[in-house]
């Protein structure tokens, strides 16, 4: 079975600034994918890498089996919805779409035309007079209608308010399970959007922190709330990725070992957001 | 095929464009027509030996009046300019490679020089039928022809000529935008130095032995050029025949269009 992305000794460089450093990372066609990281990790860098619009210092990008940069075939399976928009000032929504209907083999016109009222877009307007939130939900009208077999969202949740959000997730979920494809989402709204997320992917400082299924990940780990002495017994030889203390109550987020047993310990998953914070502050699963 | 279909998507983002052109040389026109007819009364009125000059004018915009090639030109070289800056970046960010984007914009500049030319015959034909409807006198009497071509000779080959004259400028302006985009810096630093270059050898400054050098080098690279590259162009411009004309200008838009794909090769755009 093809790849959807492979990423092999994958480098990059920004003067003498590693942004992307020696990446390995494989990725199976028809899941959703969540790619978190802090600001400056790399993500939108990767991303601009795995599209072409920037080139690796060493190693490979691969869509599809093959290296996207001057290739249609593998370019035409490929939507990249960026985080920074290169629409012209003057360009009209719907010569947006138009240009999305040309370029994307599987575009969905009708598709996109339903998304444009659920996003409340008037296809008249021009880039320039289209807000930060309007802007980002232009990109994911072309994205979602794009059908392309890699899609990829770059903070899409940029300027949107609550409602567009929700509206922009249920999308996902809806079109994904009637027109299965590889979607990969970079975002800061971490517990926000990873109900979505069938395995995420965490970069920092131009590596890859870990790979992981969802459920699996959020397994890993507790979240123990007790008396002070009760719980640093529960947490004795454990990995501890994070402590607070209130009072005399302690509040202890532990990497899981077999057969634990936290007796009348308060034991709550761990968010994923919280997972997030605590692996890329040094904490090891 | 992508390519062609982009052809397309650069005509309908253009086409707002092109009518306030064709509006503005309409304008222009009219100013052209007024004032003939207001020199053709006034000679009328006051009698004088100015049917001679009223003839002249006539004819002069006859034959070389209402022709608006050159402003189609600049309007198509701009056009260029446009595809190669801001919708090559919105084509790369959607994942159109740079031969499409090359591609597209060779076989649009092609379609854009003939409709232009046709513009132009057109809007300089609806000049010379207004002065006819006029009551203007040419040196020639009016005819079909006269108000179509103008009277010129050789009108197919000038036609012929005006498109792959214009559509010469496009890759012109193409190259230069992708050029300019990539080499910026470099091309600034040049500049300056050549600037000051020029300035040193103008006032012939004492400068110390190493800026002597290279002041030493950029005059010999100067006189490089004028002893061979310059002799050669001249050799390259030196037939003047239809045919070879038209083929320079063919051929220096292939050549032009051609070097934007390696100019553009891993160029950034993000």
């Amino acid at each position: 079975m093809e790849t959807a992305l492979e990423l092999k000794g994958l480098c990059h460089r920004y003067g003498k600034f590693q942004s992307l450093d020696n990446l390995n990372l494989s990725l199976e066609p028809g899941k959703i994918y969540g790619l978190l990281g802090r600001n400056g990790a790399g993500k939108t860098t990767l991303l601009n890498v795995i599209s072409g619009l920037l080139f690796p210092s060493q190693g490979q990008a691969l869509v599809f089996g093959r290296a996207c940069y001057e290739h249609p075939p593998v370019q035409k399976r490929l939507c990249v919805v960026r985080e920074k928009a290169a629409y012209p000032r003057d360009l009209r929504v719907r010569e947006a779409l138009r240009l999305g209907r040309m370029l994307y083999p599987n575009w969905d016109e009708d598709y996109a035309q339903s998304l444009l009222e659920t996003f409340e877009l008037n296809p008249r307007k021009k880039a320039r007079q289209l807000s930060r939130g309007m802007v980002s939900s232009l990109g994911l009208v072309i994205g979602l209608a794009s059908r392309a077999d890699l899609t990829i969202f770059d903070e899409p949740s940029l300027g949107l308010d609550a409602v567009a959000r929700e509206r922009f997730y249920d999308e996902v979920i809806h079109d994904f399970e009637n027109h299965p494809r590889t979607v990969i989402i970079s975002t800061h709204l971490i517990d926000e959007v990873s109900r979505l997320f069938e395995e995420v992917v965490m970069v920092d400082g131009g590596r890859i922190l870990l790979k992981a299924r969802t459920d699996e990940l959020l397994s890993r780990a507790v979240t123990l709330t007790g008396a002070k002495d009760a719980v640093e017994r529960a947490i004795a030889g454990h990995s501890v990725l994070h402590r607070d203390e209130l009072g005399g109550m302690t509040i202890a987020s532990i990497v899981r070992q077999p057969g634990d047993d936290y007796g009348d310990l308060q034991v709550d998953p761990v968010p994923l957001q919280k997972l997030f914070v605590y692996l890329t502050e040094g904490g090891r699963l | 095929m992508r390519s062609l279909k982009l052809v397309s998507f650069y005509a309908m983002r253009m086409r707002r464009v092109v009518p306030v052109v064709c509006a503005v040389m309409l304008v222009v026109m009219l100013g052209t027509l007024i004032s003939l007819n207001a020199l053709t009364e006034k000679v009328t009125q006051y009698d004088l030996e100015g049917a001679q000059l009223v003839a002249r004018e006539v004819n002069a915009n006859v034959n070389f009046g209402f022709d608006y090639i050159g402003a189609f030109t600049v309007l198509a070289w701009a056009i260029a300019l446009a595809i190669a800056t801001s919708e090559r970046r919105l084509l790369a960010s959607m994942g159109a490679s740079n031969w499409e984007w090359l591609l597209s914009l060779v076989l649009y500049s092609a379609a854009q020089a003939v409709v232009f030319t046709l513009f132009s015959v057109l809007l300089g034909a609806l000049g010379r039928s207004a002065m006819m409807l006029m009551g203007m006198e040419a040196s020639t009497p009016w005819s079909a022809q006269l108000v179509f071509t103008g009277g010129r000779e050789n009108f197919w080959q000038d036609c012929l000529y005006g498109a792959a004259n214009m559509l010469r400028m496009c890759a012109g302006a193409a190259l230069l935008a992708v050029v300019f985009k990539r080499w910026w810096k470099p091309i600034l630093i040049v500049f300056g130095v050549g600037i000051i270059t020029m300035v040193v050898l103008v006032i012939q400054v004492e400068v110390s032995s190493y800026a002597t050098q290279i002041v030493y080098w950029i005059e010999r690279f100067i006189r490089f050029l004028e002893t061979s590259v310059l002799p050669a162009l001249e050799a390259y411009y030196s037939n003047t025949t239809f045919g070879a004309r038209l083929g320079r200008e063919f051929l220096d838009a292939l050549v032009l269009f051609a070097l934007c794909y390696p100019a553009t090769w891993h160029i950034k755009n993000a």
